[in-house]
């Protein structure tokens, strides 16, 4: 009798090991594929490409006759000054200056909006996420040049090297009946042209680059240097306003050249 | 009869450990499973089979002969790069001969052009992949010591991806560099440097950025 109640606690103790082990062995594998699933929905969270997702949620014109818009998008900003001159001219200053004398220029024609009017930092993907939401028709970002070679001076306009087969590229396209390189080179080239025309200073061609600021934008967009705060002489130009303003009328011609030849 | 056919306690204890052994071995099954399918593999089929390793720089193997070289500067004014021919050690093995270029490259030009690299700059390491990515270690000073605007920066890229892409440096490995990859201090480029561009994936040669190819379009008037 004794020998049979010792068996019948072992068969007990087994049967509950045995159904310990199926709980665990459901239940573990489960609680792996839910935290499995909760980290890939983070992930996914964090890597989605921010222009494409805004650019689906775009804002629609608010009628067929508006304005066209241009996002003017100064670069740098808050805690990123960008680059400094030797007397100590700050690029996040310089550009926002032009970016409000052109948007001022502008502002009789065209919806204009910049991506910062005050001393503040913005992502890349903040500023180009509020060029897709406005729907706008044209991006222009401000930036200053800066060289080692200090001899080194004039405007440099940049587009992106990556908007032909880019799902941007693709809407740029579909707007415009042009592919984004095209669209891009043309914006390009009136920029460079305006500015070359109203201030008679070097400008140093259009290059492609993977500029940051210009991916997953669904307009025509350039980046543009607007001189060099790193060569003295330039640098003293751009402490000026006058030389600013012509910087300013040179984008605002551009720009309006470009947008005229498009409708 | 009937207690004759009960099972014996040593019998019950073996069936149990052989039903925990079996229940033990059952949950391993589900457990590699399920982390197998939370990757993305299928358990079903056999394990990938691995790149061969990347193949570090060592010492540089003597060279044999010299081959002529196109390293690409910035030019006097620093708007686009400009080539400067050097006659450098050849060897078999094309990630030595980028190596050898890179050193070059880093060591400065001996004209009028201008080097866009900081002298502080080393390389810490370069791996040649089966898919003609070269991959290039830069050592830290390069993210403190670099000018951040668009201009420098893409002519730093396209100074390094223009001269290790071009085809003498292949050696009689066949081994061929279409495209580098950039990591400073072993991790990829955050947006400290570059500051501008984006270099989280490889780069492929632009000739756009050459004076000889009328890159850019300069506008001297």
């Amino acid at each position: 009798m004794i020998v049979a109640g010792r068996d019948r606690t072992v068969s007990s103790l087994g049967t509950v090991a045995i159904a310990l082990l199926l709980i665990v062995a459901v239940l573990v594998p489960a609680a792996g594929a839910a935290a499995a699933a909760e980290e890939n929905g983070r992930v996914e969270t964090e890597e989605l490409p921010a222009p494409d997702g805004a650019a689906e949620e775009s804002a629609p014109r608010s009628s067929p006759a508006s304005k066209p818009v241009v996002v003017l998008d100064p670069g740098h900003g808050g805690g990123d000054p960008g680059e400094t001159g030797a007397a100590g001219t700050r690029e996040e200053d310089v550009v926002l200056d032009i970016a409000l004398r052109t948007a001022e220029l502008l502002a009789d024609g065209f919806e204009v909006i910049l991506t910062r009017r005050e001393d503040v930092a913005l992502t890349h993907e903040q500023r180009a996420n509020e060029a897709n939401y406005r729907d706008a028709d044209v991006f222009v970002s401000i930036h200053l040049g800066a060289s080692s070679a200090v001899s080194a001076n004039g405007v440099g306009v940049f587009v992106s090297s990556g908007t032909m087969t880019t799902p941007a590229g693709r809407t740029i396209a579909s707007r415009t009946g042009q592919n984004g390189q095209t669209e891009n080179r043309r914006l390009a080239e009136q920029v460079a042209s305006s500015i070359h025309a109203s201030t008679a200073s070097t400008v140093r061609g259009i290059h492609t680059a993977p500029c940051r600021v210009l991916e997953g934008l669904t307009m025509p967009a350039v980046l543009v240097e607007a001189g060099f705060v790193t060569n003295p002489v330039e640098e003293e130009l751009l402490a000026g306003e006058s030389y600013r303003q012509t910087r300013a009328e040179g984008l605002a011609e551009g720009i309006r050249a470009f947008l005229a030849s498009d409708r | 009869m009937a207690e004759n056919r009960e099972p014996t306690f040593s019998r019950k204890l073996f069936l149990a450990v052989w039903a925990m052994a079996t229940l033990i071995l059952l949950f391993t099954v589900i457990l590699l499973t399920s982390e197998l399918i939370r990757l993305g593999r299928n358990p079903l089929t056999l394990p990938e089979v691995l790149p061969e390793p990347m193949k570090p720089v060592t010492e540089s193997p003597s060279a044999k002969e010299s081959r002529e070289v196109v390293l690409y500067f910035a030019s006097a004014d620093a708007r686009q790069l400009a080539g400067d021919s050097r006659r450098l050690p050849y060897v078999d093995h094309t990630v030595d001969n980028c190596r050898t270029a890179l050193e070059a490259l880093l060591d400065g030009p001996v004209t009028s052009l201008q080097s866009v690299i900081p002298s502080t700059v080393e390389v810490r390491g370069m791996w040649l992949m089966d898919n003609g990515e070269l991959i290039v270690d830069f050592t830290y000073p390069l993210q403190t010591d670099s000018r951040k605007s668009v201009s420098e920066e893409a002519l730093f890229v396209y100074s390094v991806v223009n001269t290790l892409t071009q085809s003498a440096l292949q050696g009689s490995d066949k081994a061929v560099v279409q495209s580098v990859r950039f990591l400073i201090d072993g991790q990829p480029p955050t947006n400290l440097y570059p500051a501008h561009l984006n270099l989280a994936g490889p780069v492929y040669p632009d000739s756009d950025w050459l004076a000889d190819a009328g890159g850019g379009q300069p506008d001297d008037a």
